[in-house]
């Protein structure tokens, strides 16, 4: 059975390929099959994999992830009732002791967790040098939490905690609204690792902004602004660089070397302003929305501030 | 920061990104081909509705320096089938 290869398309056109390739298969009844792919290459070369056994059973459920579902809902419950239940009952505590311990185990089970998935997407053959090292802006969260929570030195602290509120919050956020896992839904490893880190990602956003009292402001959004931009032009370079390694194929970091191949809001981007990197221009806008809506938090909690101030009678 | 912090964090860094160097360096073949999906021994269900074969997708990455002509997978039936 022939595979196509995922290709960078733009307007229908493909624009380069990329290593991964896929292919439907059906099987005529249940029993056991061993699965193996081979590749030719132009000079004659051919590679096999090792052959794969794999189980039919019409007995069995579906593994696919689908959006909506309650494999879908109920984690973002979960995730929803963590990021409001943990900094409530931290908070009430009035210990820093308790709150420091707190945001030590929140990062710790991120990097623990971390280092398991990463050894078990290895082991399965789906750990790619262009996708999975820790540079995208979510993991970029991930790994400087721990900075953000036991640095002493203060603007370098707010610094971060703005890049990182944008690139946590916002980047973890869309993950766990539109997921996209594919045919490795519940209860594969990848369906909770995926809601595992998207999930505490929030989590220690959320613990961090309401617990270590950082404050943004207009001049956050600059900072924010120039910073992404900095690290997604990085992201772009170290990109195109990564055609020359095994497997000659353009890295993904930042979304900056092309679409998801399963589609997503960067397709229309690309149908207006044109490929990578001329879709970055519709990127910017979104990331200047979002940053507006994830900024609404603290605009409220200083009107509020503002009118509870208003409110005290004077002696 | 406090000593043991600060060495916390860069012992989790330099294991993060050590380990992530040495995947990319297990993987800088000249040429290999590998299949990630569906999971080795996973068991998948047949038909929804059960009266169709159900398909499910094959997943993977090839790379060859001289460039790849064809990829292609092979079933093999316990009974011995191929396709």
């Amino acid at each position: 059975m022939p595979a196509e290869r995922d290709a960078i398309k733009y307007r229908g056109e493909v624009v380069s390929l990329l290593a991964a390739w896929r292919t439907k298969v059906s099987f005529p009844s249940d029993g056991s099959y061993s699965l193996s792919a081979i590749a030719t290459g132009s000079d004659g070369l051919i590679l096999e994999t090792r052959p794969r056994r794999i189980s039919i059973s019409s007995s069995a459920a579906s593994r696919e992830f689908v959006f909506g579902s309650p494999a879908h809902l109920v984690p973002l419950a979960v995730v929803l009732a963590l990021c409001i239940a943990v900094p409530l009952a931290v908070r009430r505590t009035r210990s820093d002791l308790v709150r420091d311990r707190v945001a030590f185990a929140i990062t710790l089970l991120l990097w623990v967790h971390e280092i398991v998935y990463e050894i078990y997407w290895f082991a399965i053959g789906a750990w790619t040098v262009g996708n999975c090292l820790l540079l995208h802006m979510c993991a970029l969260a991930l790994m400087f939490l721990h900075v953000l929570y036991f640095s002493r030195d203060g603007g370098f602290r707010q610094t971060l905690f703005e890049l990182l509120y944008f690139f946590g919050l916002g980047g973890a956020m869309q993950a766990l609204f539109t997921p996209d896992i594919g045919m490795h839904g519940f209860p594969e490893l990848k369906y909770f690792d995926y809601f595992i880190s998207h999930g505490t990602i929030v989590l220690g956003m959320v613990y961090a902004a309401v617990l270590y009292r950082f404050e943004l402001t207009w001049k956050s959004w600059i900072r924010v602004v120039v910073g992404t931009l900095g690290a997604t032009l990085a992201a772009y370079g170290l990109d195109l660089l990564l055609r020359f390694l095994p497997p000659y194929e353009v890295g993904n970091y930042f979304i900056m070397g092309y679409p998801p191949p399963t589609g997503s809001v960067i397709d229309v981007f690309a149908s207006i302003f044109g490929p990578s990197p001329r879709y970055l221009v519709g990127l910017v806008l979104m990331g200047l929305a979002l940053f507006g809506l994830l900024y609404l938090p603290y605009v409220v909690r200083r009107l509020a501030r503002r009118r509870s101030a208003g409110a005290t009678p004077s002696r | 920061m406090r000593i043991r912090t600060k060495a916390y964090i860069i012992a989790g860094f330099s294991l993060i990104y050590g380990m992530q160097a040495v995947m990319a360096i297990l993987l800088m073949t000249r040429d290999g081909i590998r299949m990630h999906a569906p999971a080795p021994g996973i068991t998948l269900p047949r038909g929804l509705p059960r009266e169709f074969p159900r398909e499910t997708t094959v997943v993977g990455d090839a790379w060859i320096k001289a460039g790849i002509s064809r990829i292609e997978v092979r079933i093999r039936g316990e009974a011995g089938g191929a396709s």
